[in-house]
């Protein structure tokens, strides 16, 4: 009998999480209906690019109350953008294009060097320091809904990045 | 990276290191990078650098020679690379003219001369970038123990190429020295050229 009240306690506990669940899911539909106040985008920055080079990168933490999916990016600067996942296995550096990224909810997710990166081909000229970089991020929510939002990302110079890093 | 990959070429060479380090213990101070001093790895090439001339790792004899190979399409790792060893150079002052910086492209389907002309030395004027055929450039990145796979294109004809991020260093007499990897600091490879260049 003694565990007989942590039990229902317990149930009870679920049973209120999931009407809480459920009537965030309804609150969470309505507020998605009108602009989205879920993600959060910060620390957005595009490395310089020097003449010649054609792909960018583009990197910044998002953190959303929401799960979401971060499955598209278009950028003024470059003909398409692509979600890239790069590895260091043994020494030996692996990029893969992702289909999406996602942000789980109350989760920050960090696109950063040496990890997830927005890869802008085919850029128009070079990325030059003190410039920003328009980028439009798409996001689909679990229903299948979707919104866009963008962002600027100033370009950080190389020279800077090498000299504090690594 | 190349934690692994210095671990195995060090392993290798044991009783080689034991026999290095007590000379480099009596007379020398250590390098903060992979020591390769006595491995095979590498050797000479006949490659093209960017302004069309044909050149070969005796061309540079006298120098120190830092060679990273890569590709152009590649935003991450490679410019970092490069502007970490345009870094280095510049820290070294004047004895930055006594090493030769050479970016040896993995995909010289895309890197072309013309590209490359315009890539490498944006980095810094006295780099230079090197490319050959497909063979060619196999080739030597075989003798740098250097893996570089293209992947397949995606639908936009995007590729990109799996490669060794690893730096090399010659020594002026043209001797493997040093395998900068992924730990690799502005100020550790500043701290081991500069004993490279003392000789």
């Amino acid at each position: 009998m003694r565990t007989a009240y942590p039990i229902r306690f317990k149930r009870r506990r679920t049973a209120v999480a999931s009407w809480a669940v459920c009537l965030l899911l309804l609150f969470a539909g309505r507020v998605n209906a009108g602009a989205d106040n879920a993600v959060q985008v910060s620390d957005a920055w595009v490395r310089e690019t020097v003449p010649g080079q054609s792909v960018g990168a583009a990197y910044m933490r998002i953190h959303s109350t929401q799960r979401v999916e971060l499955v598209r990016v278009h950028s003024g600067a470059a003909r398409s953008a692509e979600i890239h996942q790069m590895s260091m296995e043994n020494g030996l550096m692996k990029m893969r294009e992702l289909k999406s990224v996602g942000i789980d909810a109350g989760r920050e997710v960090a696109l950063e060097p040496g990890g997830i990166h927005v890869m802008l081909v085919d850029m128009k000229r070079p990325l030059r320091p003190g410039e920003e970089v328009t980028l439009k991020l798409n996001f689909r929510r679990p229903d299948g809904s979707a919104f866009a939002m963008t962002v600027r990302a100033p370009v950080k110079s190389l020279a800077a990045e090498a000299a504090h890093g690594h | 990276m190349g934690i692994d990959f210095g671990r195995r070429l060090v392993l290798l060479r044991i009783p080689l290191v034991f026999g290095s380090a007590a000379i480099a213990a009596a007379c020398t101070e250590k390098f903060e990078l992979t020591d390769i001093t006595g491995s095979t790895i590498g050797g000479d090439f006949r490659l093209t650098d960017h302004t069309g001339r044909v050149r070969s790792l005796s061309d540079f004899r006298g120098k120190v020679v830092a060679i990273f190979f890569g590709y152009t399409h590649c935003p991450d790792v490679c410019p970092t690379a490069l502007a970490e060893l345009a870094q280095t150079v510049k820290r070294l002052g004047a004895r930055g003219d006594e090493v030769q910086i050479l970016f040896i492209t993995v995909d010289p389907a895309r890197d072309t001369q013309k590209v490359l002309a315009q890539y490498v030395p944006a980095f810094d004027p006295r780099f230079l970038g090197l490319y050959g055929d497909p063979a060619t450039t196999a080739k030597v990145a075989a003798a740098y123990k250097v893996f570089f796979a293209p992947q397949p294109p995606n639908v936009s004809g995007n590729y990109t190429v799996d490669h060794s991020a690893a730096i090399f260093v010659i020594d002026s007499r043209g001797r493997p020295r040093l395998v900068m990897g992924a730990r690799r600091t502005v100020s550790g490879m500043v701290h081991d050229i500069k004993l490279l260049l003392q000789g």
